[in-house]
């Protein structure tokens, strides 16, 4: 009776007060354990739309395909009459995006200037019959425009001089494109060598097709001698020579980037016809291009159309530069 | 007759007290460490949705550069918590080697202090340094500086 | 002396017990709501590697012959009007396989416009998506010579387009019916895959 220790009374309210400590204790842990549960609503909130990636998507898509419709107004209208077409087709893609997206509470449309001021005028500057590649000017140091994006460089080269050796860079008609101001210069040369390609033991005459990138690196490309037999067709946007690819070419790839281009010794190439499009005006050029087999004639170069995308949590706005690489 | 010679009621009185107090205090403790961990768990949780989240808008912000011309607008408005688990966070950059467009985003939390990095690649742009409260966010082009911009929204 | 409380004791005894079990009761019924039992299922698949698969293939031209691959009742060697339990033949379908696994279903189902309503064509259906769906889309804008092949020897670009036939025939209408109208149409591909 004695021995009841603590009194009835406190020890069932102690039990009582313990049990109310308890329970708010779990209570507590309770409370902080549902809070991690928001983390699952944050992370199913991410998908491409809100993040801006469907923006880059959709630049990209439309960017291809008016690309293709450019390519294909190139080449089936007559120059002159390709740019309402052209205009047309981007109009009219223009309201189909924006009727696509605004049923998802999205602004996307594709616009070009409305005066014809969106298409980008080139010059094709092209020699039509094989003469040396410094015509017209005649002089070694030929700068053939400045400053220029140059895209579908294609050189046929006939011959090349036998009576100058031309088997090194530093004597050989090079053809350079040299960044503006500071930076890196690309180089092609055109030469004339003798090795034995077909391990007969003689010498054959070949041709080495070099290129010199800004850090001074050679490659090369070597094939048959070229004479009136046999020309040799560079398409230095393909990056291939007479068709195959060539390692030299498919270094150098002059689209994208703003270059002047410059040939040198041209005169020990002695046959060559080429053309290429750049996206400045004959009259820009800087060389008078007087004719009659080398000139320059004016071409569209492409065409800048407005990109804009609007959403929630997405503003982008930019302008889009159609210049395809693919065509002459 | 009971035998009450070794028990002694104040004794038993003030044993039973304070062993039930020890309980309870190592309960109350114990609780209360493993609400502390549970609650680093979670705000290191959320903080590294949260910073992979951004760290996917600074990436896709960066491909708004992709074009020739330089964007007029680019800019991705992200609404992020502003408390995470209780607990308000900063988010900051760290350039590691800009010239190879290696950033770390790094977000670390007030209260518990916990602290986590997110790496990102950029392609085109910067990342400018900045420091700023965790909250809605703007991630913007910036073209003057040729950089990608965490603002405040 | 206190023989009369005994009763008193037990019920506080009662009460003290009751407490602590609602306090656990509590605690159990809300643990439902953390993270790990929330039953959500990791995606199975990234969706970045589902929207690079639709980029490349938009941009080489796979996505958009797979996708005009119809030959006026459903597409190329579907049961039906569309593939069910396995991709296109063609280098899409191929894309897509690879990508996904053969762990992964996949829908893909094309959105396009006509005069006046959204309309949904498709072009892959296994279902309705399960669990943890991820999806991604892309648009491809059709041309008129994408649809219809031109003759032998188009001469013209009026040739391109396409004749009225062949416009009736192909599932998604011709927006542009101007006789220089080359947009045909301008569609949605998306691609919602999930864990078989």
């Amino acid at each position: 009776m004695a021995v009841v220790g603590l009194a009835g009374r406190e020890r069932a309210q102690l039990l009582l007060a313990g049990a109310f400590v308890l329970a708010v204790a779990l209570i507590g842990l309770t409370i902080v354990l549902t809070s991690s549960s928001y983390t699952t609503t944050l992370a199913n909130q991410e998908n491409g739309v809100v993040r801006g990636s469907d923006a880059v998507t959709v630049r990209k898509s439309l960017d291809h395909e008016l690309t293709r419709q450019f390519e294909f107004v190139f080449r089936n209208y007559s120059a002159g009459n390709r740019r309402t077409p052209f205009e047309t087709v981007v109009a009219q893609t223009g309201n189909e995006t924006t009727t696509h997206y605004a049923r998802r509470g999205r602004l996307v449309n594709v616009t070009m200037d409305a005066s014809g001021a969106g298409f980008i005028e080139g010059a094709r500057i092209k020699q039509s019959e094989d003469l040396n590649l410094d015509s017209p000017s005649n002089v070694p140091n030929w700068v053939v425009a400045e400053d220029v994006e140059v895209r579908n460089a294609t050189l046929i080269i006939g011959d090349i001089s036998d009576a100058i050796p031309t088997s090194s860079p530093s004597t050989a008609t090079r053809m350079f494109f040299e960044t503006p101001g500071a930076g890196g210069d690309w180089s092609l040369a055109f030469m004339e060598q003798s090795k034995d390609i077909d391990g007969d033991g003689s010498l054959e005459t070949v041709w080495n097709i070099s290129s010199i990138s800004p850090s001074g690196k050679l490659r090369s490309c070597v094939r048959e001698e070229v004479n009136s037999n046999y020309e040799a067709k560079l398409d230095l946007d393909a990056g291939t020579l007479n068709g195959d690819r060539c390692g030299a070419l498919l270094a150098l790839s002059p689209e994208g980037n703003r270059y002047d281009v410059r040939i040198v010794r041209g005169a020990r190439t002695t046959a060559a016809r080429y053309w290429l499009i750049v996206d400045k005006q004959p009259g820009s050029l800087g060389t008078l291009f007087a004719g009659p087999f080398t000139d320059a004639e004016p071409v569209l170069y492409g065409a800048r159309v407005r990109y804009r995308y609007h959403s929630a949590t997405v503003t982008y706005e930019t302008n889009v530069d159609i210049a395809p690489q693919e065509l002459s | 007759m009971i035998d009450d010679r070794a028990a002694s009621t104040a004794i038993s009185y003030v044993l039973i007290i304070s062993l039930a107090l020890v309980l309870t205090t190592g309960l109350i403790l114990g609780t209360e460490s493993l609400i502390q961990n549970e609650r680093e768990d979670s705000v290191r949780q959320q903080l590294e949705v949260v910073g992979q989240q951004l760290a996917g808008t600074v990436m896709t912000v960066d491909q708004f550069n992709g074009t020739e011309a330089p964007p007029e607008a680019a800019a991705v408005t992200r609404q992020f918590p502003g408390r995470v688990a209780g607990s308000q966070y900063r988010v900051g950059v760290i350039a590691d080697d800009p010239d190879s467009g290696r950033y770390t985003l790094y977000l670390d939390a007030v209260d518990p202090d916990v602290n986590v990095t997110v790496p990102v690649q950029q392609v085109d742009a910067g990342l400018r340094p900045t420091r700023v409260n965790g909250g809605p966010l703007r991630v913007e082009y910036v073209d003057a500086s040729q950089e990608v911009v965490i603002r405040d929204a | 002396m206190m023989g009369d409380r005994g009763q008193l004791f037990a019920l506080e005894g009662v009460l003290a017990a009751l407490v602590v079990l609602a306090g656990i009761a509590f605690a159990l019924q809300a643990t439902v709501l953390t993270p790990t039992t929330s039953g959500a299922t990791a995606a199975p698949v990234d969706a970045s590697s589902i929207d690079s698969v639709l980029t490349s293939t938009a941009e080489n031209g796979d996505l958009r012959s797979a996708i005009t691959d119809w030959d006026g009742s459903g597409f190329k060697d579907a049961e039906g009007e569309w593939y069910t339990g396995r991709y296109p033949t063609g280098a899409f379908g191929t894309a897509l396989n690879q990508t996904l696994g053969p762990s992964v279903t996949a829908n893909v189902v094309i959105y396009h416009r006509s005069s006046d309503s959204r309309k949904r064509t498709r072009l892959v259906y296994n279902g309705a998506p399960g669990d943890g769906a991820v999806r991604a889309s892309t648009q491809v804008t059709l041309y008129d010579r994408d649809v219809c092949s031109p003759g032998p020897s188009p001469s013209s670009p009026s040739d391109y387009l396409c004749t009225s036939p062949e416009r009736s025939d192909f599932y998604a209408a011709d927006l542009d019916t101007s006789p220089d109208g080359h947009l045909y149409n301008v569609v949605e591909v998306e691609v919602v895959a999930w864990r078989s």
